[in-house]
C-alpha cells in the first residue's frame, strides 16, 4: 500500500507492506531526497547506473543522488515481516533540503520542520505522537526522545 | 471502470446492432443511454468472446468521448474559502485506489 500527504512546504510519501516487495517510481516522480525508514531495512537502486542505497530501520537516508533516476525500493527479504519507509520530497524539486535525526534536544530555526514518524517523544513539555509535525522557530527545544522516531527537515 | 453494454436490435439486412453502452460508474441506467447503431463490419464475428471484446473497444471509445464532453474548473490552491468554491463544478484526478493519505497532524511547539 502507497500512501501520501502533502504539506505546507513539502510532502509525504510512504510505502508498507509485506516483506520481499518491490516498488518502482519513474524519474519524472523521483523526487525524494530523504528516506525515512520505520520499520524493516531495505536497497534502494536505480536502473541504468550503479548507486545503491541501503537503509536499516531507523535510518534517515539521503537519497538525492537518486532525483530524477528511475528507481526502485527493495526490502530485505530477512527483515521484519512488515516494513514501512517514508519519503521526504519538496514541492518544488529545485529546492534543496537537509535532514538530520533528531536524539537530544536541538535549537531550531524558521526554515525547518520537525516531524514524528513513529513512536512518540516530548517536546518542550509537549507529547508528540506520530504523523504529528511542526514548523520550528528560532529556539531552543527540549526533547525526551523515547521511542520516536524524529526528522528535522531544513530548506536551504 | 467496468463498461456495460446492452444490444438492443439486430439488424441481419443491413449488416448493424443498435446498441447502448454505459460505464459502470454512470449515475444513469443503461436504459436512459442514447443507444448508437454500430456496422457489423467494424466488429471481430469469430467468436462470442471476441465479439464482445470488440464491442468492448468500441463502447470505451464512446465513453471516453463522452466523458471528454464532461469538464470542470481546474481550482488553485490557496487558504481553504469553501464560500469561494459553492455551485462550481471541479474537476479533479482520481486518488489512486493503492494510495492512501496519510494521517499527519500539524502541531505547534
Amino acid at each position: 500500500m502507497k500512501y501520501f500527504k502533502r504539506c505546507e512546504e513539502f510532502y509525504i510519501c510512504g510505502s508498507k507492506d509485506k516483506k520481499r516487495e518491490l516498488f518502482a517510481e519513474s524519474k519524472e516522480k523521483s523526487l525524494t531526497l530523504f528516506q525515512i525508514i520505520v520499520r524493516g531495512k531495505g536497497r534502494l537502486i536505480t536502473t541504468f547506473d550503479s548507486i545503491s542505497i541501503d537503509g536499516n530501520k531507523g535510518d534517515i537516508v539521503n537519497c538525492k543522488s537518486m532525483m530524477g533516476k528511475d528507481r526502485v525500493l527493495v526490502s530485505d527479504k530477512d527483515s521484519e515481516d512488515f516494513y514501512e519507509v517514508y519519503g521526504f520530497n519538496p514541492l518544488d524539486p529545485s529546492e534543496d533540503w537537509d535532514a538530520k535525526k533528531i536524539t537530544s534536544s536541538f535549537r531550531g530555526d524558521n526554515n525547518s520542520w520537525i516531524i514524528c514518524f513513529d513512536g512518540s517523544a516530548t517536546i518542550n513539555g509537549k507529547i508528540v505522537k506520530k504523523f504529528d509535525y511542526a514548523k520550528l522557530e528560532d529556539k531552543d527545544y527540549e526533547v525526551e526522545v523515547a521511542d520516536a522516531l524524529l526528522g528535522v527537515f531544513t530548506k536551504i | 471502470m467496468k463498461i456495460l453494454i446492452k444490444i438492443e436490435e439486430y439488424l441481419p439486412e443491413t449488416q448493424q446492432i443498435v446498441v447502448r453502452f454505459c460505464s459502470s460508474q454512470s449515475e444513469k441506467s443503461i436504459d436512459e443511454i442514447e443507444p448508437l447503431s454500430i456496422d457489423l463490419n467494424q466488429l471481430d464475428l469469430f467468436d462470442t468472446e471476441l465479439f464482445l471484446e470488440s464491442l468492448t473497444v468500441h463502447g470505451q471509445e464512446v465513453i471516453e468521448r463522452y466523458e471528454q464532453l464532461q469538464y470542470g474548473e481546474d481550482i488553485e490552491n490557496g487558504p481553504l474559502d469553501i464560500t469561494k468554491l459553492l455551485g462550481r463544478t471541479i474537476e479533479r484526478k482520481k486518488f489512486p485506489k493503492r494510495k492512501k493519505l496519510i494521517s499527519m497532524k500539524r502541531i505547534e511547539l
